[in-house]
């Protein structure tokens, strides 16, 4: 039977507790949402003791099947100051499922100074001391981990960001090959964490059986079904190994939704310089890997081992919505300059997304020029050192556009925003205004709609039928984050009526259950409700669901603003 | 009768661009076109298989294999794409 296991870091003892009645059909989003809205004050302070840090495997996570490896990290976002689901690929997430965890709350908060580590295995909960690990970066404790605890155990890892407890940063996941390249990024989390003084969290399931299955036939069947249905779509089948998340940046360039200097423009000049096409033809000629998987199970393959000009591994996990935060948004069009970035944030823990807009503010504020790789790489390293512009930017776009007076910060909820233009995109900009996890794009990804044609596409430009498609992707997102699923299984999910029925058999085979699609639907809708309700709690309100003022400015290709009433805005999400 | 043809700029994306050996993704290609010849003519000329070509960009707008082509659009090709 799996059990919630709870740290409390205030005494340095563990628990196990019986899964409420509650929260037995709960997994990953919908648990995590469940336990910070029942147990959480919205109103805490995110680095108080009150705050919590919630790790759960998703519903099938664990199970043989395809994708299923992927966690929930949330908590109060230190970030956002709303509720937070933080999703990551790695190692964790399948050994918590197998050891029998549920979920991992992290609740209190120590009076001294040292910093902890969390050994789970199947022998026990220890915790140890870990002041020789303060001020690491994740590489170098990954690194450090494995050659204590063995190669191959599961580990998530706050860097120098989370220590400094900097709303930028994030928690990070050592991959298969034991690099920390994946990332429960956006919404401050790893400052959470190091509110906790928790440096690392290791899983060994070297003792642990399989997960039990209530009717191993029917899941055998299903998950056979579901591993065809993901290969035989051509996006998770073959464009995404083939090149990685960035091979949208030609598409979303293309569509003249790719956001350029800071939000000025659509299309950039030399797009293809940051392309996916570019990417891969680089990672050949050096003798990196074009295809990798983020997680045991993964048949999807999106990630990717860059290296650098003398073929020496730099990062890996090099994803489109890194590229573009660090390469258009900053006019910096150097991919290698653009993966020394990506290669600090994953060792500091730092948000790339969020470094990003950053670097874009601070571009904006004219503290280094634009397009200035050198530049911004000596900003960024500052945030591992007691430098003031490293506190400054290691928080954020919102705090970097205070510190400096500029008023152009892209943000909702004080969340830096993704790579697609509002204007353009204007299905994704209904759900950066509205999804309570502030400026996200994965919340309701209308892009693989509208820009890239799936379900019968639809239209980025026009105002009409994004209203429902933005409501409509984000009650299945949370049903899907509640999975342990890779979102990008949406693509056939939205193509192939067969396969959201598959899902549900293997649901059903594994814990002998007879949901139905709309059950898994019904249960997005309750993780929104609980969501949403936390936020309101929490002090959110209508005028929180705003996109700032200046996506009211005319958008070059396509002539476009952001055209929406507050009315229509506040329609997305109404009822929840 | 002869009529005049019009300039439009092509460009190839992610696994295309192996039927156009040469190809220059930062000029993409210049092809004439008979004004009204549809997008399916381009791709028959450029001798892609059709079934690889699923996204199609005309100014930036996605259409489909019949629409139109007038002149001096900029056309982007894409086989089938995601990510996020």
């Amino acid at each position: 039977m799996s059990r919630i296991l709870r740290l409390n870091m205030t005494d340095k003892t563990f628990a196990w507790q019986e899964v409420p009645a509650g929260w037995a059909g709960l997994g990953g989003r919908a648990l995590t949402s469940r336990i910070i809205r029942e147990e959480v004050p919205p109103t805490c302070h995110p680095l108080s003791a009150s705050n919590k840090l919630v790790v759960a495997p998703g519903l099938l996570t664990g199970a043989p099947a395809a994708n299923v490896g992927r966690i929930s990290v949330g908590g109060k976002s230190p970030l956002t100051g709303g509720i937070k689901e933080s999703n990551s690929g790695g190692l964790v997430s399948i050994k918590l499922a197998r050891l029998g965890v549920k979920a991992v709350v992290v609740e209190g908060k120590p009076e001294g100074e040292d910093w902890s580590l969390i050994k789970i295995s199947g022998e026990g909960v220890e915790f140890l001391p870990a002041d020789d690990y303060a001020g690491l970066g994740n590489y170098d404790t990954t690194e450090r981990l494995w050659e204590r605890f063995g190669k191959g155990v599961g580990v998530m890892s706050i860097g120098q960001a989370g220590e400094k407890r900097l709303t930028g940063a994030s928690i990070q996941f050592a991959d298969p090959a034991g690099r920390p390249g994946r990332a429960a990024g956006r919404g401050g989390l790893g400052a959470l964490m190091g509110s906790k003084r928790l440096k690392a969290l290791v899983v060994d399931d070297r003792s642990a059986s399989a997960v039990p299955l209530n009717n191993p036939e029917k899941f055998k069947e299903a998950s056979r079904k579901w591993a065809k249905y993901l290969l035989e779509h051509p996006v998770s089948g073959q464009a995404l190994p083939a090149f990685g998340t960035a091979v949208l940046i030609n598409i979303v360039n293309e569509a003249g939704a790719l956001p350029v200097q800071n939000f000025r423009g659509g299309r950039f000049e030399f797009a293809e310089d940051i392309s996916g096409e570019r990417m891969v033809e680089l990672i050949k000629a050096r003798g990196g890997k074009t295809k990798e998987g983020c997680h045991p199970g993964c048949v999807i393959q999106c990630s990717q081992t860059y290296h650098d000009k003398d073929g020496k591994y730099l990062t890996s996990g090099f994803e489109y919505e890194t590229i573009w935060a660090l390469g258009a948004n900053t006019l910096i069009r150097n991919l290698d300059e653009i993966a020394v970035i990506d290669r600090l944030c994953d060792d500091f823990g730092l948000d790339t997304i969020e470094m990003g807009c950053t670097l874009g503010v601070l571009m904006e504020g004219g503290v280094i020029p634009w397009g200035d790789g050198p530049a911004a790489i000596e900003m960024v390293k500052q945030v591992a050192t007691d430098d003031a512009w490293g506190r400054i930017i290691g928080n954020g776009s919102v705090f970097t556009g205070q510190a400096l007076g500029v008023d152009r910060v892209p943000a909702v909820k004080g969340q830096g925003l993704p790579a697609y233009d509002p204007r353009a995109e204007k299905g994704v900009g209904l759900t950066y205004a509205t999804s309570p996890m502030g400026g996200d794009h994965t919340a309701g990804y209308c892009v693989a709609v509208n820009i890239v044609g799936s379900a019968g596409g639809g239209n980025p430009l026009k105002k009409e039928g994004n209203i429902d498609l933005s409501r409509n992707l984000q009650v299945a997102t949370a049903a899907i984050d509640s999975t342990g699923l890779c979102l990008f299984v949406a693509f056939p999910v939205l193509d192939n009526p067969d396969a959201l029925q598959c899902i549900v058999d293997m649901i059903n085979a594994r814990y002998g259950l007879s949901l139905t699609g709309d059950d898994v639907t019904a249960l997005g809708g309750k993780v929104l409700s609980d969501e949403l309700s936390f936020n309101r709690e929490a002090g959110f309100t209508k005028a929180h669901d705003r996109l700032p003022d200046f996506f009211k400015e005319n958008l070059k290709p396509h002539d476009v603003t952001w055209d929406f009433s507050d009315a229509e805005v506040d329609q997305v999400l109404e009822g929840f | 009768m002869v009529t005049a043809t019009m300039p439009i700029q092509v460009f190839l994306n992610a696994s295309l661009r192996r039927f156009a050996p040469d190809y220059n993704p930062y000029q993409g290609l210049a092809l004439e076109v008979q004004p009204g010849a549809p997008v399916s003519r381009v791709i028959s000329l450029l001798n892609l298989p059709p079934e690889e070509v699923t996204l199609i960009m005309v100014n930036g707008v996605r259409q489909g294999p019949d629409f139109p082509l007038q002149g001096d659009e900029r056309l982007g090709l894409f086989p089938p794409i995601g990510g996020g």
